[in-house]
């Protein structure tokens, strides 16, 4: 049975207590932040920022903000996992996408791939790091951490059946009160994501793909302009080395 | 789109050492399958420049990792999806094959006819999976700079290609340096060949990049990208192959396809991650 988040942002009221939570459960270490005008920080997701608010300025002469939980959306096509050579990228049973340390050789293959920005590769211990959806929590019976911390109930974990028909809900009632552009994001993108958001606004207004890519979409295209190029030096060579004459004229 | 997966020197030194063996095996090779006696020492010489530089590969990479023993942790699965995966793996084979090859045919010189026919045979039909490895790593580079959602490289289908038109060249400038007393007919016009393809598909590659292709013709690497990719690498080895035979044209036509097959990786490398 397949789980997952559901990121409702239209409840969510930025105090990063999910961010906080994050760092807490996993152990990581706080980061050199600035002050670039709001509370948001730091600048992206880290190798010890696993997850952050996004600060969305409202728009249109607005002076309010819209938040956004980001992490990894623990995609079903997903790109890390695709690509990860080593097979340090696994995919519970139950759907999230989970990166062992030991097994990662620092490659950086699932950096380049991710279409989220989200995997980030760590100096300090030469591997890469990511939200792994708390699977030592999930399967203990407990919620993510971030999820358990929300004050809001903007952050929920269930079945992805349940948050699905729930998020389209809620993107209809927000609708409904005149956010025209409100939608659950992640239903199908990717085949369905486990990390899904109900949006106030278009997507691109977060920061977040419209289309994201899988990035291994293009392999097949790639191998087959690959062969065509190699045929097309074959079939060079086989003339050059048929050819009678012997010394260079 | 993602992070920078900050591939830098050493990755850009893997692909051209990489594609400078791979080219120079293919060639070898088909040379091997499709050419006659007096192909032998061409074969052998392109033997004998990938062996060193196939073994060079997982130094390079190796050091880009940082830690020598987790290059290992490539070997511990096979994933068909993964152009990293197979490549690790087509690496491994390559670098076997070509001392395989290299083996057959220095022995090939010793002892009787009999002797040297069977080892003829046996170089042969290691050149049949040798070729098409040597293929193999000449353009997975490519296509795995295609499998990311980096700028540039997320899902061009032409980068594997332009790689390998530019490993043939690379593997034919290689050979050109090489000490072989006899200057093989057709090389020249085969040189001719695959440089034409290399700028052909420049084209082609730019051409798919729409606007994207600014960061090569305008941004800051299109003094790298026009002087050294294109005058170098393609545009004066096509002047000097097509004037004429001669070895002193051969030679600087080698240099200059060389310094270009490494500027093409380092353009394509540092566009994706500007």
């Amino acid at each position: 049975m397949a789980r997952a988040i559901l990121v409702d942002t239209s409840r969510c009221i930025g105090c990063r207590g999910c961010q906080v939570a994050c760092k807490q459960w996993h152990g990581l270490p706080a980061e050199r932040t600035v002050f670039r005008g709001t509370y948001e920080n730091p600048v992206e997701l880290s190798e010890n920022t696993w997850r952050k608010v996004k600060f969305v300025g409202e728009g249109d002469g607005g002076a309010g903000w819209h938040f956004l939980s980001d992490a990894c959306k623990h995609c079903t096509d997903a790109s890390c996992l695709a690509v990860c050579p080593t097979g340090a990228l696994v995919r519970r049973p139950w759907g999230a996408v989970d990166l062992n340390q030991d097994v990662c050789n620092g490659c950086r293959y699932c950096v380049a791939a991710c279409p989220f920005s989200v995997i980030t590769f760590n100096p300090a211990t030469g591997r890469a790091n990511k939200c792994t959806l708390c699977p030592d929590r999930v399967e203990a019976g407990l919620e993510p951490a971030c999820v358990t911390t929300c004050p809001t109930d903007a952050l929920s974990f269930g079945d992805r059946d349940e948050l699905v028909a729930r998020g389209r809900k809620r993107a209809g009632e927000l609708r409904a009160r005149g956010l025209a552009g409100a939608r659950l994001y992640g239903e199908r993108e990717l085949s369905g994501l486990h990390q899904l958001y109900v949006l106030k606004e278009r997507a691109e207004a977060y920061g977040l793909p419209d289309k994201p890519r899988f990035a291994t979409a293009s392999v097949l295209g790639g191998s087959v302009t690959s062969v065509l190029a190699s045929l097309a030096v074959g079939a060079g060579a086989l003339v050059a080395f048929r050819q009678r004459a012997g010394k260079e004229e | 789109m993602a992070k920078n997966p900050a591939w830098s020197w050493y990755i850009v030194w893997y692909f051209f050492v990489g594609g400078t063996a791979a080219g120079a095996y293919f060639l070898a090779a088909l040379a091997d399958l499709l050419g006659t006696a007096r192909h032998r020492p061409l074969a052998r010489a392109g033997y004998a420049i990938a062996l060193p530089l196939a073994a060079a590969c997982p130094v390079l990479l190796t050091l880009d990792l940082g830690v020598p023993l987790r290059t290992f942790y490539m070997f511990r699965t096979f994933k068909l999806g993964s152009p990293m995966s197979v490549g690790s793996w087509a690496l491994l084979g390559f670098g076997l094959l070509a001392a395989l090859s290299l083996a057959l045919s220095v022995a090939e010189g010793r002892g009787g006819p009999d002797r040297a026919a069977r080892l003829a045979r046996a170089r042969r039909i290691a050149a049949v999976p040798g070729a098409l490895l040597g293929f193999f790593i000449a353009s997975y580079t490519g296509v795995l700079l295609g499998a990311t959602n980096r700028p540039v490289w997320a899902g061009s289908v032409w980068i594997g290609p332009l790689f390998i038109a530019s490993a043939a060249s690379l593997g034919l400038g290689a050979l050109a340096l090489a000490p072989l007393r006899e200057r093989l007919a057709g090389l020249r016009r085969l040189d001719l060949l695959v440089l034409g393809l290399e700028a052909l598909l420049l084209v082609v590659f730019l051409a798919s990049l729409g606007a994207g292709a600014g960061v090569f013709l305008a941004g800051s690497l299109a003094p790298w990208f026009w002087g050294a990719v294109v005058v170098i690498g393609v545009a004066a080895p096509l002047v000097i192959q097509a004037r004429g035979p001669g070895r002193g044209l051969e030679v600087a036509a080698a240099v200059l396809v060389l310094a270009g097959g490494f500027a093409l990786r380092y353009v394509v490398l540092a566009a994706g991650q500007a």
